[in-house]
């Protein structure tokens, strides 16, 4: 399940930041992507979408996470890299499926 | 070049549509923020607002004009019709030929919108009203107050979201004191407390759902308003020989675009908006003792804000008193400049800084002086007004004491 999420991630974000999918490793930051805030927040609301799922995250946090942000900020932002987003998708998925 | 002043302001505000209960509001830093009841609230996760509550159409309007107009134009005809009381002006023929309405609104006539759309969309309707493009084009508003008040001279509203109603207000004392006109009309007015409208802002994850704090560190986001603001501009020579009250003196405007983020605040955009607003007003900085802030209660808008401020005013910075009266009003977007334009006019007015309401923690990131939570007396000379807009448009206006 993971993987898939995985590879989700990837291709949503390949194709919302414009990157080659070869730079998204689990441990890539988004603030190192280019992502502006207004990004990221495209990127959840396609996750959320395609799994029917609701992810927290608010505006200020996005630019945190975002290059427009100061990425020292964002060290405590879940979000933060790949596998931070995969994760919080995995949680929302499971919580939906009542695990 | 003619001098320019305010001698009317109409309101129709979540704090109360008269001049003295929208004024003892912002002084006593009384919010209008609470619990929507306008519409239905199921399916919101945001359930907050500044609201105009109370707004009852048939009071201001006989049925068949009511119809035409939506609740944004509304509030711009009954805030319109408000400022010439308040002036006690005359709309004499050849004047009203050369008179200027510009009114400015972010979203237009959202009700309609949302409504009509609802029935197609919702309800499978095959029909939606006759009425519902004059209803929400963006310049009902500006053409119901010219035809309300016959006023017949340049007449256009302005969409510049956040900064429209400021952006309105600096046009039309552009064109006073070019002295191609006698008086203008001009203000921002918004009704946008729709179920699609807020979903629109719910997506975007800058709502706060409990308080609107602006500059305080413990800020969680802004809170939606409505409302409407229309002042009376005249050129001074005009006021004086007519024995009019006058608020304040409008000394300049300035505007500039980011050209950066869609929606993310810029300092530099914002601190070039104001220097520009200085220049046109042959003003310092040292000379601006107030400012009322966009401050909207983001974290990333009040800080930039902050940080623009510091970058205008250098070390005049730590003598500025600042603050923000969206705690009260919420942000009524292209109403908001307009009504915080009329709130700097009446501080001016009555030498009174209204506060920044809901302020609890000052915010390392925002170290300047917000007057928080209590007003306070003080000798103004100037005072700016600031507003800016997503999509990067920044405008701001000086004031002075009259």
């Amino acid at each position: 399940m993971t993987a898939d999420i995985l590879h989700e991630v990837q291709s949503i974000m390949a194709n919302k930041l414009n990157v080659p999918i070869e730079r998204l490793a689990p441990d890539t930051k988004v603030g190192d992507l280019g992502a502006e805030s207004l990004d990221i927040i495209l990127v959840i609301f396609t996750l959320e979408e395609k799994f029917g799922i609701d992810i927290p995250l608010r505006a200020e946090d996005a630019s945190r996470l975002g290059s427009g942000g100061n990425n020292t900020e964002s060290e405590n932002l879940a979000l933060m890299t790949i596998a931070g987003i995969v994760q919080a998708v995995k949680e929302q998925v499971d919580a939906k499926a009542g695990l | 070049m003619n001098r320019v002043v305010i001698t009317g302001i109409g309101i129709v505000s979540p704090v109360g549509c008269t001049l003295s209960d929208f004024w003892s509001a912002l002084v006593e830093a009384r919010s209008g923020v609470g619990p929507i009841t306008i519409i239905p609230t199921e399916g919101l996760l945001i359930r907050i607002a500044a609201q105009v509550l109370g707004f009852d159409p048939t009071a201001h309007f006989e049925s068949r004009q009511a119809n035409l107009l939506d609740r944004f134009a509304r509030f711009a005809v009954v805030a319109a019709r408000a400022a010439v009381r308040d002036a006690e002006l005359e709309i004499d023929e050849p004047h009203a030929l050369e008179a200027v309405t510009i009114v400015g609104s972010g979203v237009g006539g959202q009700v309609a919108m949302d409504d009509q759309y609802y029935k197609i969309y919702g309800q499978k309707h095959s029909k939606v009203h006759p009425l519902t493009i004059p209803r929400l084009m963006i310049n009902a508003a500006a053409s119901n107050i010219s035809m309300d008040l016959g006023l017949k001279g340049p007449t256009y509203s302005v969409a510049t979201a956040c900064a429209s109603g400021t952006h309105a207000i600096g046009q039309a004392f552009h064109l006073l004191r070019m002295g191609q006109v006698p008086f203008a009309l001009a203000g921002g007015s918004e009704a946008c407390l729709t179920f699609g409208t807020l979903k629109g802002w719910e997506a975007l994850r800058v709502l706060t759902d409990d308080a609107c704090r602006p500059f305080s560190k413990t800020r969680s986001g802004l809170v939606l308003g409505e409302g409407a603001a229309i002042l009376v501009l005249e050129t001074r020579d005009r006021a004086l020989a007519r024995g009019a009250r006058v608020y304040a003196e409008i000394l300049g405007f300035g505007m500039t675009a980011d050209a950066a983020d869609l929606t993310a605040a810029n300092a530099d955009g914002g601190a070039r908006a104001m220097h520009a607003a200085l220049r046109d007003s042959r003003a310092n900085p040292e000379d601006i003792d107030y400012v009322n802030a966009h401050g909207t209660g983001t974290d990333l808008n009040d800080r930039t804000e902050s940080r623009a401020l510091r970058q205008v005013f250098g070390p005049h910075a730590d003598r500025l008193a600042v603050s923000s009266s969206k705690g009260v009003l919420g942000h009524s977007l292209g109403a908001g400049g307009a009504l915080e334009i009329a709130a700097t006019a009446l501080a001016l007015h009555t030498q009174t800084i209204p506060p920044t309401a809901n302020f609890e923690e000052p915010d390392p990131t925002c170290d300047l002086d917000f007057v928080p939570n209590v007003a306070r007396q003080a000798q103004l000379r100037m005072a700016m007004s600031n507003s800016f807009a997503f999509g990067g448009l920044n405008a701001v206006v000086v004031l002075a004491h009259a």
